[in-house]
């Protein structure tokens, strides 16, 4: 039975080193919706952003997310409802700006090289763990240290400094 | 409190937070140095605002406008407009409106200082660590939190030592190191570390060429790295600060201590290295590359448009022309370095020889302004990056290398190692 915060989405699986310019190249760089979404995956073939529906998780290998610390990236994946992202490991600064965004990042060694794009898995962001569809095994992942879930939880770093204001 | 057989960047949480503090620790702490530029503070902005955040330490802030500068687009202008209004409203005094690139200004700025924590809201922040503190890149949520704070959290990263014997060929610069090291690191093989560097090579590697190698750190995954202050470090502040440093060198930490990898390099053994399509880490020596043509070469960025780069592209370039139809163009790094180099005679040396000499920013490198690439255009650059698609269309290629094998292409208008126009 799966509970509120568990949702069926599907995968975007991408491979290792996957770099900010991949997934937002600089010519998008802006703050509002219309300069940053069209931006969103824009260093793939056309077809790949086309697929993607809110909710849906980007899967990758190791070193996901390196490059630049801008978080125009960040913007364009809330506007295109990126649901979460699960890679074997993280660049640093990306790790940082997601999680300060609210985005759920989990880790997992080879989810990247057992899942195939576009297939349907019920995710759960707050046991932390991912169903797949087609055969029911639940995979568990590796959550944010504990310090973090708590920034994750207050729905990002800004939100977390308001309630935390002095 | 120093524990002597600690890293270099242990021992500096050490001493900052007076207790012994290990790698793998978070802490918080304080930062001495914020640095912002016109595009990352845009994004920020409007949170900060809407927060009702203030500016904690105004004058431990540094704003720059570089990488639209000026701006090309109305959009970006727009953006600039609100950075600078931010800038006036929360009366932040350093504001440097075009006047180079963020991390070359903060490597001139006295507040930055062995043993200092600097952050900047760019990923290449790590090139401040070639005078010997810790520095490194958040993003701009993380730099809205410091400006409203004044502190962030870290986890202490654990140290790589590395360690820089023999003498260069005259041709091979501290940006053939850093490609040295990224092909044995690959892109992430330094992630969540700190490397820590000691300059034993015979003529000593000047701050331009150590600026290079913390600057593509970056590259490798790390999340700092550090020179040792040693006698070129207290040189160099010397002149950039008009008075001697008071400092006392670190000694060389004793073999057992806690570092996670060890790497010695001998410079002599470096040949000039590139950088081929579409990685910073696909390091080949430049002689075993195909001799593909170009169309454009690039000396600028943050990794590659200092006064020692200017000096040898003027000297590889003096009384020649560039290759006819190629598009060469030049990027001081600063406003200071672009006077120096003034000053020496090297801009018209350049001038003359056909090169598009631009206002000190970002230029092409961050593929926003000044220099992006037509489809199929293939570049030669000293840029960080050779991402596909950063500086154009999909089908353009970036090749990354030294500026004396920039400059020895742009005579050519092929990719060229440097050794086949040497000497001049
Ligand atoms: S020169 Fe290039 S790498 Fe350096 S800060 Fe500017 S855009 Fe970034």
């Amino acid at each position: 039975m799966l509970s509120e915060r568990t949702r069926t989405v599907r995968v975007l699986v991408l491979g290792d080193d996957v770099n900010t310019d991949l997934l937002h190249p600089p010519r998008f760089f802006g703050t509002t919706q219309e300069a940053v979404l069209p931006g969103f995956l824009a260093g793939y073939p056309p077809e790949v952003a086309a697929a993607f529906r809110p909710g849906d998780l980007l899967v990758g290998g190791r070193n996901f997310g390196c490059g630049s610390s801008r978080e125009a990236y960040v913007r364009a994946f809330r506007y295109a409802g990126v649901g979460g992202i699960i890679a074997h490991s993280f660049a640093r600064i990306f790790y940082r700006n997601c999680i300060n965004a609210g985005i759920p990042l989990a880790h997992h060694p080879m989810l990247y090289r057992e899942l195939t794009s576009w297939e349907e898995v019920a995710f759960d962001s707050a046991a932390w763990h991912v169903t797949r569809v087609s055969t029911g095994d639940t995979i568990p992942l590796t959550p944010p240290p504990a310090h973090l879930q708590r920034i994750l939880a207050a729905g990002g770093l800004l939100a977390y400094l308001a309630l935390n204001a002095t | 409190m120093t524990i002597c057989t600690q890293p270099l960047l242990e021992s500096l949480f050490s001493a900052r937070l007076a207790r012994p503090v290990r790698a793998g620790e978070v802490v918080q702490t304080p930062v001495d140095l914020v640095m912002a530029h016109d595009a990352t503070l845009s994004l920020l902005i409007e949170d900060f605002e809407r927060l009702g955040q203030t500016v904690r330490m105004p004058e431990r802030v540094m704003v720059t406008c570089d990488h639209f500068a000026p701006p090309a687009r109305i959009d970006w202008a727009n953006l600039q407009r609100d950075v600078l209004a931010f800038v006036r409203r929360h009366g932040v005094p350093d504001l440097r409106m075009y006047q180079g690139i963020c991390h070359q200004l903060l490597l001139e700025d006295p507040r930055l200082l062995p043993g200092t924590v600097t952050v900047g809201a760019d990923s290449h922040t790590l090139l401040a660590g070639a005078v010997g503190g810790f520095a490194t890149g958040l993003g701009a949520t993380d730099i809205l939190a410091i400006l409203a704070t004044g502190e962030t959290w870290f986890q202490v990263p654990a140290s790589v030592q590395v360690v820089l014997t023999g003498t260069r060929k005259p041709w091979v610069m501290g940006r053939d190191v850093a490609f040295h090291l990224l092909r044995h690191f690959g892109e992430d093989g330094a992630a969540y570390r700190a490397l820590e560097l000691w300059d034993d090579t015979g003529d000593g590697l000047s701050m331009d060429a150590r600026a290079a190698i913390t600057c593509m750190a970056t590259e490798m995954g790390a999340k700092a790295a550090l020179f040792a202050p040693d006698a070129v470090t207290v040189e160099y502040l010397r002149l950039r600060d008009g008075k001697a440093p008071e400092l006392p060198l670190p000694p060389r930490p004793p073999a057992d201590t806690a570092y996670v990898e060890a790497l010695a390099v001998d410079v002599g053994t470096l040949d000039s290295l590139i950088a081929c399509p579409f990685s910073p880490a696909n390091v080949h020596p430049v002689r075993e590359v195909e001799p593909v043509p170009l169309d454009e070469v690039y000396i600028g960025s943050c990794a590659g448009g200092r006064l020692e780069d200017l000096a040898l592209a003027a000297r590889m370039l003096s009384g020649k022309q560039v290759a006819r139809g190629l598009k060469v163009i030049a990027v001081p790094s600063s406003v200071r370095v672009m006077g120096q180099a003034m000053t020496a005679g090297y801009l018209q040396t350049l001038l003359d020889a056909g090169v598009c000499v631009s206002n000190p920013s970002c230029g092409a490198c961050g593929g926003i302004d000044k220099g992006v690439l037509a489809s199929g255009d293939r570049a030669l650059m000293t840029s960080t990056r050779n991402f596909r698609g950063r500086l154009g269309p999909r089908d353009s290629e970036v090749y990354l290398a030294s500026t004396a094998t920039c400059a020895a292409s742009a005579l050519t208008g092929r990719l060229t190692a440097p050794e086949e126009v040497w000497p001049c």
